[in-house]
């Protein structure tokens, strides 16, 4: 089987693109008010430190995925179940985001078009590139980042020129004290999005070999940044709407992005917001798919992976419509259940439990590991 | 005279081939040859065609090789002798308009037939009659030996002339090919205001010497293939030794040499044959009329594939910037050069989507239009019956339909066309409603747009593109367009050319290859080969900067 090989600058921005990919969208940390983009550099911060968490495990195990060292962990059931727990969580990540771009694009657009006819074609478009191989994906991502980026400084410039920014509503900084923003910072905000980082356990061992020195240092970079930029983007929403619309709408940003108007020409961009997000949860969606499809392969030993791709791409779609029955419904457990239920034993306790026994069993994992290790290769 | 002359001409032959068999018993020299004789017509046995060796008599040979050719109207065969100690009778075949008359006669008949012994001190004997005349009379570059009827009718079919002389089993093929060839022109599909204005013809010997006269290198190789079990095209591969990558070349090769049809006509055939992937609107291959593309490639790395009777030279690998690039960019100022580069690459991108943005904007996105703008819009459309899509595709498909036809017609009813097309289809379809005038423009402006494109193949890839765009932004509206175009460039990132990305440099990204890619930096930072294509010898331009002196100093 070809392995795939990903460069250190592909890595770079895989891990940007997937950072904003759908957090760029929602407000993030709204629960501090005006504060909000205080409470996201603080996730960011704690957002590293699960990095390096992950980081570390990639380290004991440089050859292998998550599902496959979770099974010299704890032994091939064990490990399997565990594995599978985390199949259930990048499946059940990917259709929610999904399910966030689908409901996006039907308040922002398609008013009467049914979610699943939305949803399957973007699901479409993915299965087409995965089919394509992960290399292509990430190739595209090189591309589509550049075009982000234009984007980005393009509306950036927008905002700037149509002067619509008015500093006064982000003072006073901290203005409740530190505590409110510590509450809203804790434990939510460093789960979403920068504790998904966790599916880059997945994706590790594809690194090209001879940059693995620099994955640590890489990898923290792209979450500085791509936290900078998220904290710029709320802050920036926050500035333009307000720090009570901007708590309240869904889509903070699309919101900030309508009021330009320059010269009665240049207006409603939400339409080329809306486009970079497409861009961006195809990404993301793509990687989460990916990671799925690398986990199913791991646990159920298939050998294709291409053969996974469809049938999963279909459970996908089915799921991200049967999660929630409306959007409400889908925006409260993304809010209060799924941070505090899901995201945290899967990207705190669980990696904090694999550390732990890894400690305690690493004499023993020594000797056995470098078996098994190198007869998977 | 006539008479008196024949009789000995007989006798001479009887006498010839006499020596001939009493000779072949003792010389070991023309024993080998015949063992060797033996050995050719054995291997050419096993493939099953039928062979014989020459025969020395003159009259069977001729007879056999117009039965061969079956008795063709163009062969001529031109019976004479010559003396040389005693009358050598000799027959030159050749078809006639392949080849040059005028070499024929000055070069080989004048001075063949006013040779004579005295210049010779002893006596040649009959079967060093060939290599004699070879050595003494022929004043001609190209002169080979022909041992079988199958090189000497493959020669006669690619031009050459052939001499055979009484009593010898070989005969003697002679570079006489001529005929009527096109001459050099300028470039008709690649036309440039400043730069070299020659192109290559359909012959593969003006071509392979436009390519020489440039590139002075002992580096340069010119490798031949013969494509087509019928044709026997020439096939011929282009590439600096010292540059390109020697596993690029054998891949090229084994491909070329893979490829067994009846016949090669144009570059296109070959393209196809040998492309990596058949499922694609992209070409794979840059086709260029122009000597100084190839060498520009030819020093980049790449690989040129020269085909006889086509001007068309193939240049692999291709990446899809190239498309956007045309030799001119590297002889006007860098500047420019960058602006015309961007803007051939908007252009492109224009006319791929530009009736899918419109379609898209009117059907769902009308917020997005300026106010007044599209009131405008709504009151041009008010009238007209379909939906953009309908009104888009019957505008396009016409367009479609007018550029075909101005192609294929005569030139004499082109402006029946051109009035058909504008007033009729144009303005007339607007004022009775069936389109929007804005519908015209954007049609227009996709049409104008998809000329601007240097390369008439990546034109072909927008053009085709366009309908399933517009299909699927009728559609989804933006939606659906950015996931087609995501779909088109993961498609593309998926290429390869030759094995190398099709996309390259931007996916994956070479930053020193982006200098010159949609920008042309100045020609004094272009310091490297892009970096896949030439591994070994990376370096093309050494640092240069001029010493700027005052004015006091160049004006003293």
């Amino acid at each position: 089987m070809k392995t795939i090989k990903i460069d250190i600058q592909q890595y770079f921005i895989i891990i940007v693109l997937f950072e904003l990919g759908s957090a760029i969208l929602v407000g993030l940390g709204m629960d501090a008010g005006r504060d909000a983009w205080i409470a996201i550099l603080l996730g960011m911060v704690s957002g590293m430190v699960l990095f390096l968490g992950y980081f570390y495990l990639y380290k004991q195990f440089p050859e292998q995925s998550l599902t496959q060292y979770l099974q010299i962990l704890f032994g091939k059931s064990i490990g399997k179940l565990f594995g599978f727990l985390y199949l259930m969580y990048f499946m059940y990540l990917a259709a929610r985001v999904l399910r966030d771009f689908g409901s996006l694009l039907l308040s922002a657009v398609f008013v009467q078009t049914p979610i699943i006819v939305v949803n399957a074609l973007m699901i479409a478009t993915i299965v087409y590139v995965l089919k394509l191989g992960f290399e292509v994906l990430v190739r595209t991502g090189e591309i589509i980042f550049s075009l982000v980026v234009l984007l980005g400084i393009t509306l950036a410039v927008l905002v700037l020129s149509a002067d619509l920014l008015k500093y006064n509503y982000l003072l006073p900084v901290l203005g409740q004290g530190f505590l409110p923003v510590l509450k809203a910072a804790f434990p939510v905000t460093p789960t979403f999005p920068f504790g998904e980082m966790v599916v880059f356990t997945m994706l590790f061992p594809y690194l090209k070999t001879s940059k693995k020195s620099k994955a640590l240092t890489v990898g923290l970079f792209a979450i500085m940044l791509s936290g900078l930029i998220l904290s710029v983007t709320v802050a920036m929403d926050i500035a333009i709407l307000g720090g009570h619309v901007a708590t309240h709408v869904y889509f903070p940003l699309l919101a900030a992005v309508a009021k330009i108007n320059l010269g009665e020409f240049i207006q409603r961009l939400d339409a080329l917001v809306v486009f970079t997000l497409i861009i961006g949860g195809f990404f993301k969606i793509s990687v989460l798919f990916y990671v799925a499809v690398k986990a199913t392969q791991d646990i159920f030993g298939v050998k294709e992976e291409k053969k996974l791709i469809g049938p999963i791409g279909i459970v996908l779609i089915l799921s991200s419509i049967v999660i929630a029955a409306n959007y409400v419904e889908h925006i409260k457990e993304g809010l209060s259940i799924v941070p505090h239920f899901i995201h945290i034993p899967f990207q705190v306790v669980l990696p904090s439990l694999f550390i732990i026994v890894f400690l305690l069993r690493r004499k023993k994992l020594k000797s056995f590991a470098s078996s098994p290790s190198t007869s998977t290769e | 005279m006539r008479n008196r002359r024949k009789r000995p001409i007989i006798r001479t032959h009887k006498k010839l081939t006499d020596m001939l068999a009493d000779k072949k018993h003792d010389d070991p020299s023309s024993l080998r040859s015949k063992t060797i004789s033996m050995e050719t017509s054995k291997r050419k046995e096993t493939a099953e065609t039928v062979v014989g060796e020459l025969s020395p008599i003159l009259h069977v040979m001729v007879d056999r090789v117009k039965t061969l050719l079956g008795d063709p109207m163009d062969l001529i065969v031109r019976e004479f002798e010559f003396e040389l100690e005693q009358k050598v009778t000799a027959t030159l075949l050749f078809l006639e308009e392949m080849n040059d008359p005028q070499i024929l006669n000055e070069f080989i008949l004048s001075p063949l037939m006013s040779l004579s012994s005295h210049k010779q001190s002893s006596p040649v004997p009959v079967d060093h009659v060939l290599h004699y005349i070879k050595q003494n009379a022929l004043a001609l570059g190209r002169v080979l030996d022909v041992e079988t009827e199958d090189e000497l009718v493959e020669a006669l079919l690619a031009g050459f002339s052939v001499l055979l002389v009484e009593g010898n089993t070989k005969g003697l093929k002679l570079g006489t090919t001529g005929g009527k060839v096109r001459g050099i022109e300028e470039p008709s599909s690649e036309v440039v205001i400043r730069g070299p204005k020659d192109s290559f013809t359909e012959s593969i010997k003006t071509n392979i010497s436009l390519i020489r006269r440039r590139v002075r290198s002992k580096d340069i190789r010119i490798e031949k293939f013969k494509i087509g079990e019928v044709t026997h095209t020439d096939v011929a591969i282009v590439y600096l030794e010292n540059i390109a990558n020697p596993l690029l070349i054998k891949e090229i090769k084994e491909r070329i040499e893979e490829v067994k049809t009846d016949g090669l006509l144009e570059s296109g055939q070959l393209e196809e044959f040998i492309q990596d992937e058949t499922v694609t609107v992209f070409p794979q291959f840059l086709n260029t009329e122009r000597p100084d593309v190839v060498i520009g490639n030819l020093l980049e790395g790449r690989v040129g594939i020269i085909i006889n009777g086509t001007p068309f030279v193939l240049i692999a690998p291709a990446q899809f910037i190239q498309f956007f690039q045309s030799s001119e960019d590297y002889y006007m100022r860098y500047d420019i050069s960058t602006f015309l580069r961007l803007l051939r690459f908007s252009v492109f991108i224009i006319s791929l989507i530009a009736p899918s943005i419109y379609i898209a904007l009117t059907t769902f996105h009308q917020a997005m239009i300026p106010t007044t703008l599209l009131f405008g819009i709504a009151a041009q459309r008010e009238g007209v019956p379909f939906p953009a899509i309908a009104e888009a595709l019957v505008m396009e498909i016409t367009f479609e339909i007018l550029r075909e036809a101005g192609i294929r017609m005569p030139r004499a009813v082109g402006v029946a066309v051109s009035i058909v097309g504008a007033l009729v289809l144009g303005q007339a379809a607007v004022q009775a409603g069936l389109v929007s005038p804005a519908m015209v423009i954007v049609v227009g402006i996709t049409a104008v747009a998809s000329f601007a494109i240097p390369s008439f193949a990546v034109a072909t890839s927008a053009r085709l593109l366009r309908f399933p765009l517009m299909l699927v932004s009728s559609v989804f509206g933006f939606y659906g367009l950015t996931l087609a175009l995501i779909v088109i460039i993961a498609h593309l990132t998926s290429l390869r050319s030759f094995g190398y990305p099709y996309l390259s440099p931007f996916a994956p990204i070479q930053t020193q290859d982006l200098k010159d890619s949609l920008f042309r930096f100045p020609i004094t930072k272009l310091f490297k080969r892009p970096k896949k294509l030439s591994k070994k010898n990376q370096t093309r331009t050494q640092p240069y900067s001029v010493k700027k002196k005052r004015e006091e100093e160049t004006t003293r």
